[in-house]
């Protein structure tokens, strides 16, 4: 070991209140920023989760779609071929303002002397590399699910049956009231209904969400359709604007939050360090006289802060990203309980904690160690006269 | 190299520098002139604030002369560089100061080692051999916190002395000690001084005029009486 390193070691070790105030001020930074970029990554997740929950904010329909009869009966009088949320799925681009790509069949129909809407959904399609998660509920063929107004009509309970078009279908769910039109749904898997509705091979619509999350004063609508426009000229859509609004909204509040906590931690951080570097190195000025005085050069003065702060970084940065994770774990679940699961330690943070706190640390020193090169010896050491 | 051998150490003309050690009070030294010879042992005596540890720095290159010429040991040093000034210190000069200025966290032994050139010139067994020579063998592991004045001023001595340098710069170093501890340490000096060596040692008091070669008298930054001569030659032999 060199006398540079040892003698950093030897007076970290002296100024044990000082190097542990700088260990504990990286160790901060490194275990909150470890802590917020795994809780941010778990607020998205459980963000894109609550909002997808919210529904579909984006509906494809036949361009020849009369836009009075759909508000009026709340579905699609015309139909596309089922083929074509495959063909939306592989055009260019598609997932940089459409996800959840999920084929849907609706029609008014008469159940059990009810008028009810039937719902035929299909597999949802995602874009490349995420989990194929259904929005809402998947529906398994020969099997339904009952909003809770129709199912209080018709009698029917789990595990009961209902006929649809001379099929018969078990009743798997009864969903809870929801207080909008889904209450008086049948929901069936969509080959269920194209069969039941004599449409095979049809569908009248795709249920999507838009992914530019743009805000309602930012217009996504015009972008969405040029989109649409290239990649299918045969649809048109229709954006839910509140809801695709309180989505962007959520999405942008959280993406604020880590955009103001990362900053304001760096900041709060690198001011720590450098106020006391620069007390470390006023308390050490007759030292760095001293040095000065035994023929010690700029540069190994300069190391001797430098050096100190680049250790402390890595311990920082290896104890902030041990503590931040063991946070993150501690307490992720508690805060973000529905994608909880999915909250792990993420070992490809090491690498940039080990390698950016130190310089970091550095980085943050490097004033107080200019402050120790410039220094006069001559002031520092001289008894008087 | 012979020729260098038979030139003074010191050669200083006309040497000033000017500061301000407290706001509206100009300190310093002002046209000084000085002639060193190998194996001088050269007590600066003056008051406070006279300008004696202005001279001492930069006669080991801590601060620059405004004005004069300053040559030691064939260097000119008012022309040298930072680096080079660091050099010259690493090589050529011990510091022997009045507060010791030992490194607080480093051991007796590692502060003395501290006074070695980088390069490994010298082996780092002298360190040892001083420490012995000065009777610090059994604290050659201490901190420097334990140490008593006496101890510590003979570490601050042996951290002087280790690289041999032909120069020693002592900056008070009996002020802060008892008769008995600064006898010791004038002494080492002295020993330091026989062997070849040359001490220019700035003073308020008289103890160390016994062993002067050279005496002079710094007033107000100036010569007591203006020479480049010694105003008292009263040389210990």
């Amino acid at each position: 070991m060199n006398l540079t390193l040892q003698n950093i070691l030897r007076e970290g070790w002296y100024s044990r209140l000082n190097s542990a105030l700088m260990l504990v001020a990286l160790t901060g930074a490194v275990t909150l920023l470890t802590a917020v970029h795994l809780l941010t990554a778990a607020a998205e997740r459980e963000t894109r989760r609550v909002v997808r929950d919210m529904g579909f904010n984006l509906r494809i329909l036949p361009k020849d779609t009369d836009p009075e009869r759909f508000f009026l009966e709340g579905y699609s009088e015309n139909t596309l071929p089922a083929d074509t949320v495959t063909r939306l799925a592989a055009g260019a681009g598609t997932f940089i303002t459409f996800n959840h790509l999920t084929p849907v069949l609706e029609r008014r129909i008469r159940l059990g002397g009810h008028e009810c809407l039937l719902t035929g959904l299909g597999d949802t399609v995602v874009g490349p590399g995420e989990k194929k998660q259904p929005m809402g509920f998947r529906i398994a063929p020969g099997t339904a699910q009952l909003g809770s107004i129709l199912a209080e009509r018709l009698g029917v309970k789990v595990g009961g049956t209902v006929e649809v078009a001379g099929r018969t279908l078990s009743v798997e769910r009864v969903l809870l009231e929801a207080g909008t039109d889904e209450d008086v749904r049948l929901y069936t898997a969509l080959s269920d209904a194209q069969i039941a509705l004599g449409l095979p091979g049809r569908i009248s619509e795709i249920k999507a969400i838009d992914c530019l999350c743009l805000t309602a004063d930012q217009d996504p609508l015009p972008k969405i359709r040029e989109a649409l426009s290239q990649l299918l000229p045969e649809a048109r859509v229709i954006q839910m604007r509140a809801l695709a609004d309180a989505r962007a909204k959520q999405r942008q509040a959280s993406e604020r939050v880590s955009a103001f906590a990362v900053p304001m931690t760096l900041l709060v951080a690198a001011v720590w360090v450098l106020v006391l570097a620069v007390l470390n190195v006023r308390q050490r000025r007759v030292e760095i006289g001293l040095w000065r005085a035994l023929g010690t050069g700029s540069s190994r003065i300069a190391a001797l802060f430098l050096g100190k702060a680049v250790l402390l970084g890595g311990l920082g940065g290896a104890l902030g990203w041990t503590i931040g994770t063991l946070v993150a774990l501690r307490w992720g679940p508690d805060l973000f309980p529905v994608t909880a699961a999915s909250l792990k330690m993420d070992p490809t943070l090491i690498g940039p904690a080990l390698t950016w706190t130190p310089l970091f640390a550095a980085a943050s020193s490097f004033l107080p160690a200019m402050m120790a090169v410039s220094q006069d010896p001559a002031e520092t050491l001289r008894a008087d006269g | 190299m012979d020729d260098a051998m038979n030139l003074p150490l010191i050669e200083a003309s006309g040497l000033t520098r000017n500061y301000a050690s407290k706001p509206g009070v100009v300190a310093g030294v002002t046209d000084l002139s000085l002639r060193v010879e190998r194996g001088e042992f050269v007590v600066i005596q003056g008051a406070s604030g006279s300008g004696k540890s202005t001279l001492l720095m930069m006669l080991g290159a801590l601060l620059r002369a405004e004005r004069g010429t300053l040559r030691i040991d064939g260097v000119e040093l008012t022309r040298l560089s930072a680096v080079e000034r660091s050099g010259y210190r690493a090589r050529s000069v011990g510091f022997v100061f009045q507060l010791f200025h030992l490194v607080p966290y480093l051991s007796v032994h590692r502060n003395v080692l501290s006074g070695l050139p980088p390069g490994g010139a010298i082996e780092l067994s002298e360190a040892d051999r001083w420490i012995d020579a000065l009777g610090l063998t059994e604290r050659r592991d201490a901190n420097p916190a334990t140490l008593s004045a006496g101890e510590r001023q003979r570490v601050a001595l042996a951290r002087a002395l280790v690289k041999r340098p032909p120069l020693i710069l002592a900056d008070e170093p009996t002020g802060n000690l008892d008769p008995d501890n600064a006898a010791r340490v004038l002494e080492h000096l002295d020993h330091y001084r026989r062997s070849g060596g040359t001490v220019v040692l700035v003073t308020h008091g008289s103890e160390a005029n016994r062993y002067a070669t050279q005496r002079l008298r710094l007033e107000a930054g100036r010569w007591a009486v203006p020479s480049a001569f010694p105003l008292f030659n009263d040389s210990a032999s």
